[in-house]
This record gives structure tokens, sequence and C-alpha cells, in this order.
């Protein structure tokens, strides 16, 4: 059979089987085993199950159950909540004010977690119903809260970024350089976007009342160790990953570290605390290894099949310019986003499309690593659209959990189409000046 | 909320006790990190422990998100379509998972049994040695951590055993009822 119309037997029997309701891990890992008894015959099968024993063995993958735990204990603590109230000092009485706060915490929390969602359900938490009480914006409000959490894999540490480098074997330190400046730049553009509109029209955010009262010595005191202590994780993570002095797995442990101490100093760390954390961390890193093992296992059966060939010659063919290819990619990436998870997309896509970024990469002036580094900075963006995308982006199902009853899923995904306008401006801002991700990893690696 | 039988209950037992794996990596790392910048003395064991110890937790998760349902599945057609319709859709799944955790426990075992050295050779069983890393640290790692797949994919093919009868269970008597 010709490969054309294999790949048409495996795209059909994996949406049927998506379709019925089974899970994704299910689903591509049985497709695997389907074809490679097909095809190979009954020994191709430990080949495939070796996949799974090849991908935990790698070193720098236990950096993702420690961001992770990471993350769970800042969920169960209270630093976030105080954090946001000890920022409303930036808020003043700015038009549109609690939303900039909430999109600079939303950014200070995305630089001490790497994965979605914890950051959503703290925001819709503790922003949301203050933003709602004040009289903003509902759609505004909930927009902020959405897109400023999907942060949270956006800037380093980011467990996206983390498997991003695993599965095109560039470096996770250059990554988490590289996708500062995107990062940053998305939440600019949700800033700039809040003040327009609030500007334009101040009934979307009205300014605070004026403060009653001075503040006392204590609360001053209270405020400063509110905005210390996640600024001293944040330093510790970030400023032993880029000061080269650990790898970001030991970063990571140091990390988990650093949030204990917080929790204590704040005298919140109880054995309870750290059960449930470990807990979560382990649900969590059950369904995404699962998911990587599936998606692996099919891509690399793909692999064998002389798929990956097969595609790559037909993009590569493809009568357009490299910046028509690129665009194509992200095409598929973005309509993928709306029916899988990142992690299943990266897996199954990344390794076909990777190889052809790498030859493309003369055609674009770089560095064919250089280009394999931007191009996931790239991915990593179209993926915070994926969050907020109907109908399974993660971001509105989050913030469901948490929001006042009233505000359906509906106005939910209603209030997100800005901030995806939003983010697709970023991503073509990125797409069109590559130096926006390049500059701080290729400024280092000169140095 | 059905109760829970002894299958489901090792499961999560197993799941929650193993997540302790993921707070010891945590600590051995940092012990390296201090170890190599304050006392200058740097160890050798830490970095293939620490992923020794995650592997496992990451490996045994799968059984714990089977038993709780939370691998990640697409359920707006399967929640649109009628009762009877998703009885038998449950049914086909819950049979499907069975199929693929038997493909993989068998195949997990054809891995295991190398890296653990036991060899099927004039019909008896012989035992001859484990498979080592050949790091610094020289320990039987990738025999221990190919046994775990294997165990792994044993728990999971169990517990799947577990929901099928369970869906079976229930599709019969929805359907008598």
């Amino acid at each position: 059979m010709s490969i054309e119309i294999l790949t048409l037997i495996m795209l059909g029997s994996m949406v049927l089987l998506l379709v019925i309701g089974l899970p994704l891990a299910f689903v591509t890992g049985l497709i695997a085993f389907g074809f490679a008894l097909g095809l190979y015959g009954p020994m191709a099968l430990p080949l495939i199950a070796s996949r799974v024993y090849g991908f935990v063995s790698v070193y720098a993958l236990i950096a993702v159950p420690m961001f992770v735990l990471m993350a769970s204990v800042l969920e169960r603590s209270g630093i976030a909540r105080d954090l946001f109230s000890a920022m409303h000092v930036l808020a003043g009485n700015l038009k549109g004010g609690l939303a900039i706060q909430t999109m600079a915490v939303a950014v200070l929390m995305a630089a001490m977690t790497g994965i979605i969602g914890g950051e959503i359900v703290l925001l819709g938490l503790v922003a949301l119903p203050q933003m709602l009480a004040r009289g903003y914006d509902r759609k505004l409000a909930i927009g902020t809260v959405c897109a400023g959490g999907g942060l949270g894999t956006m800037i380093p540490p980011s467990i996206v970024l983390i498997f991003y480098g695993l599965t095109a074997e560039v470096s996770i330190g250059d990554l988490f350089l590289a996708t500062i400046i995107p990062g940053l730049l998305l939440a600019m553009i949700y800033v700039a976007y809040i003040l327009i509109r609030c500007y334009l029209n101040p009934a979307l955010g009205p300014p605070a009342p004026t403060e009653a009262g001075p503040l006392t010595i204590r609360d001053k005191l209270l405020m400063v160790r509110d905005i210390l202590l996640p600024v001293m994780v944040v330093g510790m993570v970030l400023g032993t990953i880029y000061g080269g002095i650990a790898s970001v797995s030991e970063a990571a442990g140091m990390g988990v570290v650093g949030v204990l101490i917080c929790t204590c100093i704040r005298k919140e760390l109880t054995w309870t605390l750290i059960r449930e954390s470990l807990h979560q961390t382990m649900m969590t890193c059950g369904v995404i290894l699962w998911l990587v093992f599936g998606a692996s296992a099919l891509i690399g059966v793909y692999n064998l099949m002389g798929g990956i060939e097969f595609v790559k010659d037909l993009m590569t063919g493809l009568p357009f310019a490299p910046i028509v290819i690129l665009l194509i990619m992200m095409g598929i990436l973005l309509v993928l986003g709306f029916f899988i998870d990142w992690i299943g997309i990266m897996l199954l896509t990344m390794p076909i499309f990777v190889p052809i970024v790498r030859d493309l990469a003369p055609e674009f002036g770089l560095d064919p690593q250089w280009a394999a580094i931007w191009f996931g900075i790239l991915f990593c963006m179209n993926m915070q659209i994926s969050y907020l995308s109907p109908p399974f982006g993660p971001a509105a199902f989050y913030l469901k959990g948490v929001a006042p009853p009233e505000i359906t899923l509906q106005d939910i995904y209603n209030s997100l189409w800005p901030f995806m306008g939003l983010q697709v401006l970023g991503l073509a801002l990125v797409m069109k000046f590559p130096q926006l991700a390049l500059w701080l990893p290729i400024l280092q690696s000169v140095n | 909320m059905p109760r829970l039988n002894l299958i489901d209950r090792m499961s999560l037992l197993i799941g929650e006790k193993l997540s302790y794996v993921f707070l010891l990596s945590v600590i051995i790392t940092c012990y390296e990190v201090v170890m190599r910048y304050v006392f200058n003395a740097p160890t050798t064991w830490v970095h293939d422990g620490a992923t020794a110890l995650s592997a496992t937790g990451f490996l045994m998760a799968g059984c714990y998100c089977l038993q709780a349902r939370r691998h990640i599945a697409i359920t707006v057609i399967y929640d649109a379509v009628p009762r009877g319709v998703r009885n038998v859709l449950e049914l086909i799944n819950a049979l499907l998972v069975v199929v693929f955790l038997g493909l993989l426990t068998w195949a997990a075992m054809k891995v295991a049994m190398p890296a653990v050295a036991w060899q099927v050779w004039d019909c008896r069983v012989q035992f001859c040695g484990f498979e080592t890393s050949a790091h610094a640290w020289d320990v039987p790692i990738p025999a221990y951590l190919k046994s775990v797949l294997f165990l792994a994919a044993v728990a999971m093919l169990v517990q799947s055993l577990v929901q099928l009868w369970q869906t079976v269970d229930g599709f019969y008597r929805k359907a008598t009822s």
C-alpha cells in the first residue's frame, strides 16, 4: 500500500477513535500498535514499548514533575492572593488599573510555574471577583484572567518548552532565554489593549476609589514580604538557570524548595499541603507521560513507514515561498489546537515540522539550530491561542470551575476572541522578526 | 459513585504512595547542588538516582490516572449521543483500552526480560545478570526501569479489566432494567 493511503487510513482511524471518546493516549498507542503489527509483525511491538523507557530515562524530564509540584504547592498557599493585594500599588488611579495589576501578577506567577491551569484558577479566584465587584466590563475581566493565566507556559519556566527541547533536540536553557521577550511582548500587548479600551471608554474599567487612611508600618512590611517572597523564588529558579549555576532540572528542584520555604515562612506548610500537592503532581504527570508515550509511538511508527519523509517532501515541494510554508505549518497547528491539546500536537507534528524548519533555515537567514529554537517559540505562542480557542480551550474550563455561577462557558468563550486576536498579532510579530526570540540566546552564546 | 473494589483501592494506594518519589527526587537534587557548591564534592549518584525515581513515578502514574478516569479524551460527541449509544460506546472504549494494554504488557515483557537477563534456554529460564547504566554510578537502573515499565503495564491492564467488567456489568443491568 502506498504511503498516501496509509496516511489517510491512519488519520481516519484516529478521528474515529477520538470521536467515540477513547482517551487520546490510548487512541495513538492503539493505532501505533495496530500499524506496527500489520506492517512489521509482532516483533515491532517491543521496539515501541522501549520508546517509553527511552523517554522516561532522560534526565531533563525530571524538571517536569518538579515544576508541576511547585505549581501545585503555590496553588494551595496564599502566596498568589497576597501578591495580588500587595500589587495594588500598581493599579493606583489608573483606568483599568485592576486589570493591569492582574496582568502583572500573572507575569510574576508565570515565572514561578510552567503549566497552564493553576494560574488561571488562582487569578479566577483572586482577581476576577475583585474586578467584577469594581464594575469592570465582564468580557474584559474574563479575557484578562484567561490570557494572563495562559502566560504560564510562555514565560520561563515552561513545561511546553521543556518538551519541545526534548523533542526537537535543542537546548532548553536557550529556549527559556528565547521566550522571555516574546512572552513579555504578549503581556505588553495585553496591557496596551486594556489601557486603550479603558481610556476610550472608562466605564469598562473604572479607576480605584481613593484609599481610605494611610498604611501602618505593619501593613507596609507585610506588603514587602508578600512581594519579596515570590520574587525570591523567581530569582532562585531563573537565576540558577541563566547564571549557568545549575541545570534546568536542578533549578526546578531549587524552585520547589523555594516555594516550600515561602509557605513555611507564611506558616502554611502542613503535611496535608505536601501530600495533596504530590497527589496532584502524580495525576498531572500520569496524564502527560501516557499522552507522550502514545503520540511518540504513533509518530515513531509513521516515521518507520516513511511518512515523515513523505510529508516533508510534500511540504517543501510546494511551489511557495518559505514564509508561506511556515504560515501553512502555523495554520495546521492553529487548527489542531482547536481539537487536541498541546502535548499531543507537539509530539505528532514537531518530528515532521522541525526538520522542515531546519531545512528552510538558510532561506530565513538563520542557522538551523537557531531556526529550531525560533520555531519552538512560535509553537509556544500558537499554543497560547489554543488554550483560549473553543470548543476545548482549557483556559475556559479552568476558569469555569472557579468563576461565579452566572458566568457560563459561552460567556467565557465570547470574551476571549479579542485576546486571541492579540495573540495572533504577537505571533505575527515574532514570525516577522525572529530577532525578538533569538536576540537574547544569541547574545548569551556569543559571550 | 460506585463502591471502590479491591483493585481500585490498590491503584489509588499505589499512586498516592508512589507520588513521594517526586519529593524524594527534589530532595536529592538539592542535596547535589549543595554538595557541589558548598562542599565542593559533587555526587555521582544523584543524576541517575533522581531520574530513576522520577521515572518510577511517571510510569506508575498511568494506573492512578486510569483509575480516576483522568486520561484526556474528547467527549463532545460522546456526551451528545443518546444514552443507549453512549452505553455501547463506553463498552467499545473499555474493550479497546484492554486490547491496547494487553499488547503493551506483552511488549513491555519482551523489553524487560532481556534487561533483567532472564533467558529461556532449553526450556529452562536462566538468570544471567542485570543490564546496567554504565555511568559513573554503575547500577542496574535500565533493568530496574524496564521492569517498572512492565509492572506499570500489568497494573494498568488489571485496572482496565476491572473497568471493562464494571462496564459490562452496568451495560447488562441497564439493558435489562
